[in-house]
């Protein structure tokens, strides 16, 4: 081998450090900026407080679809809360999939007292995908306001949604501000943490670019004419609201966020549970990345090429960060070669850099997301090393995740699982 | 909190206004070795994050002059010398961010004040029918009925579906 070469190569191996090490920090200030300009810009002009809703001549009607499969625990909460919202003109669809155990019977009796309530039964588990596209030609109304089944809705989001779906023909969804409501463990706390300094500051900052990964499942309006002309969701995908969020977009509807718009929702509170929830989102964008794709030979979609590069460029870097981590690992067992010898993680001052980028995501996403919810500053303790755990879970879910996502077979039809609500559940 | 002066009026049945009484910590729920775990998992963070200070701690102590704390904690390498290894990270970075600016500014520019309402789409309820497999007369008894259940053929197209009314009891088949 030439000097020449090993000079080359060892230039390659320097960006391929360097790539490894200042991805994830190059991502964090552009999402900090990003979401800075948001809250100056739409945020903090309107205030903070969610009942003080946008005025509107007459609120037009929502249904409100919940589509639940084994949900008997929580069910019930979710539709009194439901009841409790200031919304005038609403009709709640319960979607009963094929669930196992009693939530088909709680549904009926609920829908005896509640006079807002239909219930619509799927004889089979047939996965939400499923049971929303049977629920929204099933709807009244126009503008469909979709919530999981253990989700305690805000009295005030539905205002703070459908202002968006009524005021702007363009708008084909809108997506709210969920908050974790179990936070018993330390997994608990950290998702917490997750949630304002990672998926709010993302959204904030992208909706600053004009285009969203992904409206969250968890709370999402619909206008019911651009489902319709989307074709409603992808029953074999399995992240639905990845899948339909990319649909919208490549069909030039505009998918927004709305802060205000909260609901509290209960997340896995175990090492397994967690896992199995982000590995469903891994492989779930990797199988919305492959069908979508090829949209951007279109010129029309150029918008979404900045949303699909980020995706690549984090899978890339997933898995340099993984190659990095083996080598860091083989070599303090055999003696590697120089090109390939990696002494510490995050070596000196890249660490001290990785720090800082830490303090300041934090910093900025608490201060902010702190006005929607209860004791951020306390959280503050837990969550503050939070990015390295998240990135050691991001890797290691997309390594899984993505070669999952690519030999799953084509047409599977994606069905439900139970997931883990949290250590008082168990 | 200004944000939930009128939310405390709702409350949960047990008087605790909102969302105070949605937010769930309870950690005697959780078992001592899931107590211990956690605990030597939040050392061991911690500890971790403190390490990542350690060329700042150095740089102090040599600041200070502490000649004893400088041999063990060594600065390897010099805070410039690592400014300047970084200027290109830095480069990108502000480019990064000073494109965000300019295409907030410049779509604030051009379509602030564009005014894009126009008529608002309705869905056609013929197409709804048509999602359903149901003919267009059968679709306003779907939206109106109280219960709907839906049968599957083994290919997962719609076998049959059964509706009953808010205040009738009638079977729908298609």
């Amino acid at each position: 081998m030439s000097g020449d070469t090993i000079l080359t190569l060892q230039e390659v191996g320097n960006c391929f450090f360097k790539f490894t090490y200042f991805y994830p920090m190059f991502m964090s200030y552009v999402w900090v900026t990003g979401a800075l300009i948001y809250y100056l810009r739409w945020e903090r002009p309107v205030g903070h407080d969610v009942a003080a809703v946008p005025l509107l001549k007459k609120w037009p009607g929502v249904s409100i679809l919940v589509p639940c499969h084994n949900e008997g625990v929580n069910i019930v909460e979710t539709i009194s809360w439901l009841r409790k919202t200031t919304y005038p003109d609403y009709e709640i669809i319960a979607i009963n999939d094929g669930s196992t155990d009693d939530t088909g019977a709680i549904l009926n009796r609920l829908a005896e007292e509640v006079e807002e309530l239909r219930i619509i039964h799927l004889a089979t588990n047939q996965g939400k995908a499923k049971g929303l596209n049977m629920a929204a030609p099933s709807a009244k109304n126009e503008f469909l306001l979709c919530i999981d089944g253990d989700v305690v809705l805000d009295p005030w989001a539905v205002h703070w949604l459908v202002w968006h779906l009524a005021t702007s023909p363009k708008v084909g969804a809108v997506t709210g501000n969920p908050r974790i409501r179990n936070r018993s463990t330390i997994l608990g706390k950290i998702q917490v943490g997750e949630f304002s300094s990672i998926i709010g500051l993302i959204k904030r900052a992208q909706r600053v670019y004009g285009r969203i990964f992904t409206a969250s499942g968890a709370i999402v309006a619909f206008r019911r004419s651009a489902l319709q002309q989307v074709g409603y969701w992808d029953t074999d995908m399995i992240t639905e609201d990845i899948a339909i969020s990319w649909k919208l977009q490549f069909n030039d509807w505009d998918i927004r966020y709305e802060t205000h718009a909260l609901c509290w929702l209960l997340m896995p509170e175990s090492f397994k549970g967690l896992w199995q929830q982000r590995l469903r989102w891994a492989q779930g964008g990797m199988e919305v990345f492959v069908r979508n794709v090829g949209q951007l030979k279109n010129w029309k979609n150029r918008r979404m090429g900045l949303i699909l590069t980020e995706y690549v460029v984090s899978l890339l870097w997933a898995y340099c960060m993984v190659a990095m981590m083996l080598l860091w690992g083989i070599g303090n067992f055999i003696d590697m070669p120089e090109l390939l010898c990696i002494d510490r993680i995050f070596p000196d001052w890249t660490g001290v850099l990785l720090a800082v980028t830490c303090l300041v995501q934090f910093a900025v996403s608490i201060s902010i997301d702190a006005k929607y919810d209860r004791n951020m500053g306390k959280l503050y303790y837990w969550i503050i090393w939070y990015p390295i755990a998240y990135w050691v879970l991001n890797v290691l879910t997309i390594t899984v995740g993505a070669p999952k996502a690519l030999l799953k077979p084509k047409g599977k039809r994606a069905t439900w699982t139970s997931p883990d609500r949290g250590i008082h559940n168990e | 909190m200004l944000a939930y002066r009128k939310s405390e009026q709702i409350a949960d049945t047990k008087g605790i206004p909102y969302p105070d009484c949605l937010i769930i910590e309870r950690p005697e729920l959780k078992t001592i070795s899931r107590m211990i775990f956690e605990g030597i998992l939040t050392v061991l963070l911690w500890g971790y994050w403190w390490y990542l200070w350690l060329p700042l701690i150095a740089l102090l102590i040599n600041w200070i002059g502490c000649e004893q704390l400088q041999d063990i904690i060594p600065q390897r390498i010099k805070l410039w010398d690592f400014a300047q290894e970084q200027l290109f990270f830095l480069y990108v970075i502000g480019l990064a961010i000073d494109g965000i600016a300019v295409w907030t500014v410049y779509n604030f520019k051009r379509y602030g004040s564009l005014n894009r309402s126009g008529e608002l789409l309705v869905t056609d309820q013929r197409l709804l029918a048509k999602e359903l497999n149901v003919p267009s007369k059968k679709i306003i008894g779907i939206q109106r009925a109280k219960f709907i259940t839906f049968l599957f053929n083994e290919d997962d197209s719609i076998k049959d579906i059964k509706i009953i009314l808010a205040f009738s009891c009638r079977d729908l088949s298609t």
